[in-house]
């Protein structure tokens, strides 16, 4: 019972810290990259090194302390208030557009099974059956925290807002679910980590289960179709561009966080780089394999085609699993960047239209097909 | 009555004329150097040719406008390409040893030669030797400096030292390429009327000592005037920039001063821009415009009971509307009788501009006044009244013997333009305008009627140039009003209902009562003055 | 009648277009290539960094006035008037004052220009018939506290002076005789 407190706690502080940190370090990647994808320089005044004229003699480390920079300014920035408006639901509001998504952080296995002073466990907090509805649940939980930061404001932008993320985000929702139906009916289970489990499976003979010989079970293999779609409603879920229209500087200002400042303004921001990393995640699980590397089982390297085996040591397999689940999760969270300074915002009955009119049509063509070739085989 | 016509146009002239006096009736403009109206014919520039046909014969070659006399059937042609080659080949050989410094000459904005040059000149020097060098920034005397080389040789300033002045000081020396105008040999150009020929040179060569380098011409603005020097009243232009005057220069009207004027006259400028009075003082000590009203006030209420003590004495520079506006307020309102006027030293005169008698209104005012009602001498005045109030603050002719006196008088009250002895005395001292800052007429001594205008901006008065900033004017801190102001200031002062506020409304009172003025509207005045009938 | 108007055909959509992934893929692909690109070599980045790196201006260009001196260090201005007169700013004042030398005559006894006020036109320096005045430090006029530190005197604008040998009043060997 202590032991698994233990490292219930550990996985707990590292998924958390891996997160957060992830989260803040993105906030300075999403600038540098931007100014790399549209030819420019990007952040690179904050440097440790003070009066320093010459340039290369600053230290500067890549931009990197624009993030402590920013934290200093959100954090000692002036606290506002609002006078009208709800001031309560104001100041809880950015919570609980934070925290939800951290909760979904638990049913994330972003590792197999370890080792370490002769007890092993489960790379993930919590295994629930119902797994990835979770998810769903308590990402629908952070619209309120968006609904109600744009109401409580008393501000026509901010309400606007708040609508316009409400209306969005449950209507991807429904999306996002029936995107997912595939795999789920594939995979047959909800539970995260059997679906990763899943996708790198060992036939009853011992060899490898590939599709072809040689590519691996993954949903994005699988599930082509599915994975566009889902990034599609992903990407709306998480209110990003190109469906950032709750934000919508060049029309409603702020958006639904007009009226915010200083650490709660820096909260709704920060919650929003926490999702592209938890997004990230998930979709690394159900597409890419999980925590799992190329014709890497259990026991070692088993390649196709006859080419031979490579046995290691459990362990060792063990943290290489869950440093490829943080290195595919930081290309996600990289390519769901490039998207952002790619494409323009869609107007806002565009995405309504995309959405009902689409995407669920095509989820739900996709769940026929699937069950039509899984019926077969 | 011979017609001619120039240039196609007709006219008809008297016989005698000639042809640059016709054309100017015509409007038709001929290039000149020499040729001045004031002056004889010299006709030694050649700039004036033009071409002549009379009964349609041509001359051969182009004659001098200014010393060909017209004659019936006489065709004059001013615009032809030979006019224009002829005017050209003068010029070129006026430009020949010209050291073209422009940039340092005074001249410059004025000057004959730019204008003719920019008109009809061939723009590249064609000399293949040396020019020939003379003196530059030579004194020829008090106020006129000397640059030979500018020079060319029209002999206008000779011609006036000859014909005007009379004292043929100048002339021209060596010969050809080296003529130029000197001063013989003993003198210097000091007559009093030298810094003429400072106007009448058509260039650079002679220019004012005392406008030297003050100002490039063409930042001056021009605002016709009336000398105040003596009782001749030049007629003349007060050339000013900002507010603050930099030259006085003769204006034409032949029946006055003709094209002249006296060095005094022209210098007197120096008097209105500096060492004025531009606050109310008490005894020398400066005090606000209010408490100065109210003071004057409670002294002229003191007298409700006894207004033959009060005494108003009248400069003769104040204007005819002034005088009349100050002696109807207080005759009218305060029943005062006693009126004096305070004339100034009469000094030195000749034949010619220059007067003896230096006060340039003293026949208005006492026409004004009345000579009935003029009090005898301010010596009596003196010992008689507790307040006097003066209205211009010129010393008297009386003042050494009534020093003494004055400073026994209750009361001095004085309205003065610059600072002197008198401010120093009085209880009260109100500054008033000069006449360049206001609008009004002078009688002169031929008995007419002139008029002279305010310059633009009514401020500026002392100029105190330093080395930080640009154009530091040091502006009044109080409005300099002019008499007229102050008696409106005083009557509101006193709950009074003055009703001559301006210096049309005083003319018109002024017609009613002086029978001088009768048959004069202010606008017949004009620029040359009215000649008023002796009555 | 209808009116003639230019017609603009619609855009017709292809396949690849209709289904829109590809061509967010091909967009992808150009972000991708302009990052890479960027990231290691700076391909495509034409920023300057400003206040350390700076673009050099042209020798045309109009910066702070400086005034000129002759050979023997004497200020080349005569006091002429004619930058004041060309200026449309009227941001110079001079006054002139008597040198008592019958070569030069006339200089500059104050020379001022208030930066705040002039242009940069540059038509005090065409106007100038001495070369006295030029605008070619290629510096701006720095910054300053006060609205009085922007007027500048003589002093001020022979802080980077130079000798000029230019032709003089038109005539070469006149002004260099003695």
């Amino acid at each position: 019972m202590v032991e698994l407190i233990i490292w219930t706690i550990v996985k707990i502080l590292f998924i958390l810290g891996f997160t957060m940190t992830l989260a803040g370090v993105l906030t300075v990647v999403d600038r540098r990259e931007s100014s790399m994808i549209q030819d420019r320089i990007g952040p690179n005044r904050a440097n440790l090194s003070g009066d320093v004229w010459d340039l290369s003699k600053r230290w500067r480390f890549l931009g990197l302390l624009h993030l402590l920079a920013d934290g200093i300014k959100m954090i000692f920035k002036e606290d506002y208030s609002i006078k009208s408006g709800n001031r309560w639901i104001h100041t809880f509001a950015p919570v609980l557009a934070f925290f939800p998504g951290l909760v979904i952080l638990s049913i994330i296995p972003f590792g197999g099974n370890v080792t370490l002073f002769e007890s092993s466990t489960n790379l993930q907090i919590a295994s629930f059956n119902s797994g990835i509805l979770l998810a769903f649940a308590f990402s629908s939980i952070a619209v309120y925290g968006i609904t109600l930061a744009g109401w409580s404001s008393n501000n026509k932008f901010s309400l606007l807002g708040g609508v316009r993320a409400t209306s969005q985000m449950i209507s991807y929702e429904v999306v996002l679910g029936l995107t997912l139906m595939g795999i789920f009916m594939i995979y047959g289970t909800l539970e995260l980590n059997a679906i990763v489990q899943g996708q790198q499976a060992l036939k009853a003979d011992g060899t490898p289960d590939l599709i072809f010989g040689f590519l691996p079970k993954w949903g994005i293999f699988l599930q082509p179709l599915a994975m566009l779609l889902y990034v599609a409603a992903a990407t709306a879920e998480t209110k990003r561009a190109p469906f950032d229209v709750p934000e919508a500087e060049s029309e409603l200002v702020s958006g639904f966080f007009t009226e915010y400042g200083s650490m709660k303004m820096g909260m709704f921001l920060f919650a929003e780089y926490a999702e592209v990393v938890i997004f990230s995640m998930i979709f690394t699980t159900l597409f890419l394999g999980g925590y799992h590397v190329p014709y890497l089982y259990d026991s070692g390297f088993i390649f196709p085609f006859n080419w031979g085996t490579v046995s290691m040591n459990p362990t060792l397999i063990g943290f290489i699993q869950m440093f490829m689940f943080l290195l595919k999760t930081l290309i996600v969270a990289w390519g769901h960047l490039v998207i952002r300074w790619t494409l323009p915002r869609f107007r806002y009955d565009q995405i309504l239209k995309l959405g009902w009119k689409m995407i669920l049509p095509l989820a739900l063509a996709n769940i026929v097909v699937t069950a039509i070739i899984l019926s077969i085989i | 009555m011979p017609t001619i016509k120039i240039d196609g146009k007709e006219i008809v002239v008297e016989s005698n004329t000639t042809i640059i006096e016709a054309a100017k009736k015509l409007g038709i403009d001929i290039p000149v150097f020499c040729y001045h109206e004031g002056l004889s014919i010299a006709a030694n520039c050649r700039m004036c040719l033009v071409e002549v046909e009379v009964n349609g014969r041509k001359f051969n070659k182009p004659l001098p406008a200014c010393h060909t006399i017209v004659s019936e059937g006489m065709s004059v042609l001013t615009d032809t390409p030979k006019v224009k080659k002829t005017r050209e080949g003068v010029l070129e050989f006026l430009f020949l040893n010209h050291p073209i410094d422009c940039p340092i000459c005074d001249q410059a904005g004025e000057c004959y030669l730019q204008d003719h040059y920019m008109a009809h000149g061939g723009y590249e020097s064609r000399l293949d030797t040396e020019k020939v060098r003379k003196n530059k920034a030579v004194p020829i005397g008090e106020y006129v400096i000397l640059d030979s080389e500018r020079c060319v040789l029209c002999s206008r300033c000779v011609r006036f030292t000859k014909e005007i002045s009379k004292t043929e000081e100048l002339g021209i020396f060596n010969r050809g390429n080296h003529s130029e105008i000197g001063v013989v040999t003993g003198k210097s150009l000091d007559n009093e009327y030298s810094l003429n020929v400072v106007d009448i040179c058509p260039v650079g060569a002679l220019t004012s000592r005392d406008f030297r380098f003050k100002k490039r011409v063409w930042y001056l603005k021009s605002t016709p005037s009336i000398c105040s020097g003596c009782s001749m009243g030049c007629n003349s232009f007060v050339e000013y920039e900002n507010g603050i005057i930099y030259r006085v220069k003769p204006r034409e009207n032949k029946d006055v001063n003709g094209w002249w004027m006296c060095n005094e006259g022209r210098l007197l400028y120096h008097q209105i821009n500096n060492n004025r009075l531009t606050t109310t003082l008490t005894k020398g000590s400066e005090i606000s415009q209010k408490e100065a009203l109210s003071k004057f006030a409670d002294i002229i209420k003191s007298h409700k009971n006894s207004s033959d003590k009060i005494g108003v004495v009248l400069s003769t520079h104040l204007s005819n509307e002034s005088a009349y506006a100050v002696k109807s307020f207080f005759k009218d309102y305060f029943g005062v009788k006693s009126f004096y006027i305070n004339n100034k030293k009469d000094g030195k005169s000749d034949d010619f501009l220059i007067k003896k008698d230096k006060n340039p209104n003293r026949i208005g005012v006492s026409l004004i006044i009345g000579t009935n009602s003029i009090d005898k001498t301010l010596k009596e005045a003196v010992k008689k009244h507790e307040t006097l109030i003066f209205w211009g603050g010129e010393i008297s002719s009386e003042f050494d013997s009534i020093e003494s006196d004055l400073k026994k008088v209750k009361n001095i009250i004085l309205f003065a333009t610059n600072k002197n002895i008198l401010t120093d005395i009085a209880d009260i001292s109100f500054p008033i305008t000069s006449i360049v800052q206001e609008r009004g007429t002078f009688i002169n001594v031929q008995n007419r009627l002139q008029q002279f205008y305010p310059i633009e901006k009514h401020q500026a008065l002392t100029y105190n140039p330093t080395d930080k900033g640009v154009a530091q004017i040091t502006s009044i801190t109080q409005r300099i009003y002019t008499p007229i102001e102050w008696l409106v200031n005083l009557s509101k002062k006193m709950d009074y209902n003055y009703s001559l506020d301006s210096i049309f409304k005083v003319f018109t009172q002024m017609r009613k009562e002086i029978p001088q003025f009768t048959n004069i509207e202010y606008k017949d005045i004009g620029l040359n003055g009215f000649l008023l009938k002796e009555k | 009648m209808a009116k003639k108007g230019i017609v603009v055909s619609k855009h017709k959509y292809t396949l690849s277009e209709k289904l829109y992934y590809p061509e967010i893929f091909k967009g992808m692909g150009v972000s991708i290539r302009h990052f890479f690109a960027n990231i290691f070599k700076k391909k495509y980045t034409v920023t300057l960094q400003y206040p350390e790196q700076k673009e050099s201006y042209t020798e045309r260009f109009r910066g702070k006035h400086r005034l000129m001196t002759r050979e023997d260090g004497s200020l080349r201005c005569v006091a002429c008037m004619m930058c004041a007169t060309a200026c449309p700013a009227e941001c110079i004042y001079i006054e002139a004052e008597d040198v008592g030398d019958s070569l030069v005559e006339k200089r500059a006894k104050l020379f001022v220009i208030d930066e705040l006020r002039c242009i940069f036109c540059g038509l005090c320096v065409e106007a100038c018939p001495t070369d006295a005045i030029r605008m070619d430090t290629g510096e701006h006029v720095e910054p300053e506290y006060t609205r009085e530190a922007f007027i500048y005197d003589k002093k001020k604008l022979l802080q980077k002076t130079g000798r000029s040998v230019a032709i003089q009043g038109g005539d070469s060997d006149y002004i260099h005789k003695n």
